[in-house]
């Protein structure tokens, strides 16, 4: 797939544009990795091999800049590629992954990513303040007073926020709201995503 | 200096628009083209950018095969030459036939639409 070059310059431009490839796809799977590199390095063979310019290292460099910067054109590709992973199997890591790659993938991804990220930061603390009313459900749950607004998480001093109205019910409820909130954003992600493409 | 910045605007504005609605149109285009004969990623941009003058990197293409793919509007297939590298050709599926109907229908509408909106001008 590698084609022969005369000068140095042009294997050190074909290796570093190659390398950004792998980088930007390193955490996909193998196949669609060799699959997707296969195809660059043909295309990229065949517009060196129609370059008009004057030297082999010119060549290399204009077919490079036709064909884009990988980070430009992979990018996007590989966080809907997360996210449909994501929403089928709810995969924290491929969340954690797309999050990694959308953030530097285009304005319109990064708003999208950081407005869902505010929901994911709140589901997680609900499942966690959850967990820690096992531990410390003096401390842990959703406390109501008639002079104070209600307050949610896990509270220092609760006598001063009012009594915890959930008790028992508060673990498995707040544990049911953070999972159905975790997979709402994941599919509403996933379908933003694909409508910002 | 306000006037510089309102003409560039001016001037910008109409370019970004052309290129947003050309950028839009791609999907139709490529299952058009793949609907003609099966392509190749390289010669399917070739093609693209001699009939439309489009201005975009040709590596844009492949997420965007890449999704026709997954959508099942398209297959591929990799084919060994007999000189050179294998090539990855596409394919348009009957699902891409009928969604290439589908916007060919919508792309004539919003032709007419238009047409009598121009009139207007």
């Amino acid at each position: 797939m590698i084609p022969t070059f005369s000068d140095p310059l042009s294997q050190k431009l074909w290796d570093g544009y190659f390398n950004r490839v792998k980088r930007i796809m390193r955490r996909t799977p193998y196949n669609i990795r060799e699959e997707m590199l296969h195809e660059l390095q043909g295309h990229l063979a065949e517009s060196i091999s129609e370059s008009r310019a004057q030297r082999e290292p010119d060549c290399v460099q204009e077919a490079i800049e036709r064909l884009g910067d990988p980070e430009d054109y992979l990018k996007p590709m590989i966080t809907e590629r997360l996210l449909d992973h994501a929403s089928g199997n709810y995969s924290l890591r491929s969340v954690i992954l797309a999050f990694i790659y959308s953030f530097s993938s285009g304005l319109s991804r990064f708003i999208i990513s950081l407005i869902l990220s505010l929901g994911y930061i709140t589901a997680f603390t609900l499942g966690l303040t959850g967990i820690a009313n096992i531990f410390i459900p003096d401390k842990a749950g959703l406390f109501i007073s008639p002079n104070e607004f209600p307050s949610l998480g896990i509270i220092n001093n609760p006598s001063l926020y009012g009594t915890d109205i959930l008790g028992f019910w508060f673990t498995p409820l707040s544990i049911i709201i953070a999972i159905l909130m975790y997979m709402g954003l994941t599919r509403l992600w996933r379908r933003l995503i694909r409508k910002a493409s | 200096m306000k006037k510089d910045q309102n003409s560039s605007i001016l001037h910008t504005a109409p370019a970004k628009w052309v290129s947003q609605l050309r950028k839009g149109v791609l999907d139709f285009i490529i299952l058009i083209y793949l609907n003609k004969r099966d392509h190749y990623g390289y010669e399917l941009i070739k093609d693209i950018k001699l009939a439309t003058d489009l201005s975009i990197s040709e590596g844009t293409i492949y997420p965007l095969l890449n999704r026709l793919k997954k959508e099942e509007l398209i297959t591929s297939r990799w084919v060994e030459m007999d000189a050179g590298v294998p090539r990855k050709y596409y394919s348009i599926t009957t699902a891409g036939r009928q969604a290439m109907g589908g916007m060919h229908k919508g792309w004539m509408d919003m032709n007419r639409t238009m047409s009598k909106l121009l009139e207007l001008l």
